[in-house]
């Protein structure tokens, strides 16, 4: 089978094809569809670059990417994102906010007058799933920032799109709202299983959420290693204590230690 | 107990006012300042009850010079805010040219205006338009310029275009700028419709305090400005309740937050 996400030999380098800082070198990787793989690596190891190469919003220097059998040249539709910062309209109320890549995005945008009633729904019953049902009225300012991160994920979803790109989107929560988040973003997954790209600096969400991690490595951002994480699903919260995930744990820590120094 | 002090928060601004008249009051009583110096409030409301059908008339005539130019003022300010805002490049390109202009002073360019339109209505509109355009272009393209780069992102990975982006985003942000200017530029307004019709009109409430200052009549100069700030006050507590209804989440998101 055709791999969703196809990284063949992929560079980017910033500022100039000589001299500019090369922040991604020969990357290669595949991710199957429906796959959700995670991927660690130290500050400035070019995560935040490799969204935006896969997205087509930067563009690489050599190498080809691949997405859904096309080749990414420009933006690349129908991708949902979700960021540390949940970059809501402090204008719209939590159901318009969530609705609003549906105003954007072809084809519900052109179908948008007749199933407006059909897309409030999906919007309740996402909002539902992270339990902010009640909250559909308010607007952002009203709303905690574990809160205003769950709409911002509700939002990357509402166009059921087919890959999901996450830059450290618990980052900065509390660690007992970014657990309750994992768990509902687990549950979506299964749900909807959309292809999840998640860039994280925490090797416990990595491991407890994704099916692979992808180590990377700092100057120039490079692929080092990988690892299968072979637990069953749903996971349960309680897994990240269990002796097995504490060695798959350790081993990705030092993995990333190796690279740093 | 709030309630009543809920009141008072609302009534200190008059009571400043009307303490303000009354130290002035007394102040030229007390020193013995003479009327043609400093004209005492009651000598001024005097003329103005005396007066009151030519002020509103030259009064009327500021008012719509400036509301007109304004007006224009609005609509250029938004259009090349947007303009400008948009494009970070053709924004870097016009900043230059368009500081250069602001730093005119806007009297010296009356006589040109004066050359070219004649004297009277014309000129006072313009000069309006001119000193508060400039505050209002600027902030709606700070505005935009200044969108969150991963808000962007998130869009244009919809497959969003540059206009949908500034039709879903950019203008809505941009507002809380622009009601921001606007109070600005409407007291802005009224100085350049002023300054107008002081070197050049037949009418107007500059007219009237020229006229009124080569015939030595001080109280009616002091009833011109206060006439002037009257209406200053008015047009920006329009902007400032238009800025309240429209774009009251600016202001709550700040101050209450849940945490």
């Amino acid at each position: 089978m055709q791999p969703f996400v196809d990284f063949d030999n992929v560079s980017l380098r910033y500022g100039g094809e000589e001299n500019g800082l090369l922040a991604l070198s020969d990357i290669n990787l595949k991710v199957k569809e429906g796959e959700f793989i995670a991927i660690v690596g130290p500050s400035g190891c070019g995560k935040s670059t490799f969204l935006k190469a896969t997205t087509g919003l930067w563009p690489v220097t050599s190498g080809s990417i691949t997405v859904n059998q096309e080749k990414v040249r420009g933006p690349v539709n129908c991708v949902g994102m979700a960021f540390q910062n949940p970059t809501l309209l402090p204008w719209r109320n939590t159901i318009n906010n969530v609705l609003l890549p549906l105003e954007v995005v072809q084809p519900q945008r052109s179908m948008w007058g007749r199933k407006r009633q059909d897309y409030i729904q999906s919007a309740k019953d996402l909002l539902e799933m992270v339990n902010l049902t009640g909250s559909e009225e308010k607007f952002p300012w009203q709303l905690s920032g574990g809160m205003q991160q769950r709409v911002s994920i509700c939002r990357s979803l509402i166009h059921e799109p087919k890959l999901l790109m996450l830059d450290e989107p618990f980052g900065a929560l509390d660690m007992f709202t970014r657990e309750d988040l994992w768990v509902a973003l687990q549950d979506i997954w299964l749900k909807k299983r959309p292809t999840i790209i998640l860039v994280t600096h925490d090797i416990r969400e990595a491991v407890y959420l994704a099916d692979r991690v992808i180590i990377m490595a700092a100057r120039p951002g490079r692929i080092v290693a990988e690892e299968v994480i072979p637990f069953e699903r749903p996971r349960p919260l309680s897994l990240t204590f269990d002796s097995e995930f504490g060695k798959i744990f350790s081993s990705i820590r030092e993995k990333i230690t190796e690279v740093s120094v | 107990m709030r309630n009543f002090s809920a009141i008072l928060d609302k009534l200190v601004p008059l009571f400043v006012i009307i303490a303000f008249f009354i130290i002035w009051e007394l102040a030229t009583v007390l020193f013995q300042i003479p009327s043609f110096l400093l004209p005492a409030p009651s000598t001024i409301f005097g003329v103005m009850a005396k007066s009151f059908v030519p002020i509103m008339g030259h009064a009327g005539q500021t008012l719509w010079t400036t509301c007109i130019g304004f007006a224009f003022a609005i609509a250029f300010g938004l259009l090349g805010g947007v303009v400008l805002g948009s494009s970070p490049r053709l924004y870097r390109a016009f900043y230059p040219l368009l500081i250069g202009f602001n730093s005119i002073p806007k009297v010296a360019v009356v006589p040109v205006l004066v050359i070219w339109f004649g004297i009277g209505t014309i000129p006072a509109i313009i000069s309006a338009f001119l000193i508060s355009f400039f505050p209002i272009m600027v902030n709606v393209a700070t505005g935009i310029a200044t969108l969150e780069p991963e808000l962007k992102d998130v869009l244009l990975a919809l497959g969003a275009k540059r206009r949908d982006i500034m039709v879903k985003v950019g203008i809505p942000r941009s507002m809380p700028y622009f009601f921001a200017s606007l109070k600005i530029a409407i007291t802005l307004a009224f100085v350049g419709a002023i300054i107008s019709e002081t070197v050049a009109a037949n009418s107007g409430i500059g007219y009237l305090m020229v006229s009124a200052a080569s015939r030595f009549d001080v109280p009616l100069v002091f009833a011109g400005l206060l006439v002037t700030s009257i209406m200053g006050v008015g047009m920006y507590g329009v902007a400032a309740v238009i800025e309240q209804r429209t774009v009251g989440w600016a202001m709550r998101s700040t101050g209450a937050q849940v945490q």
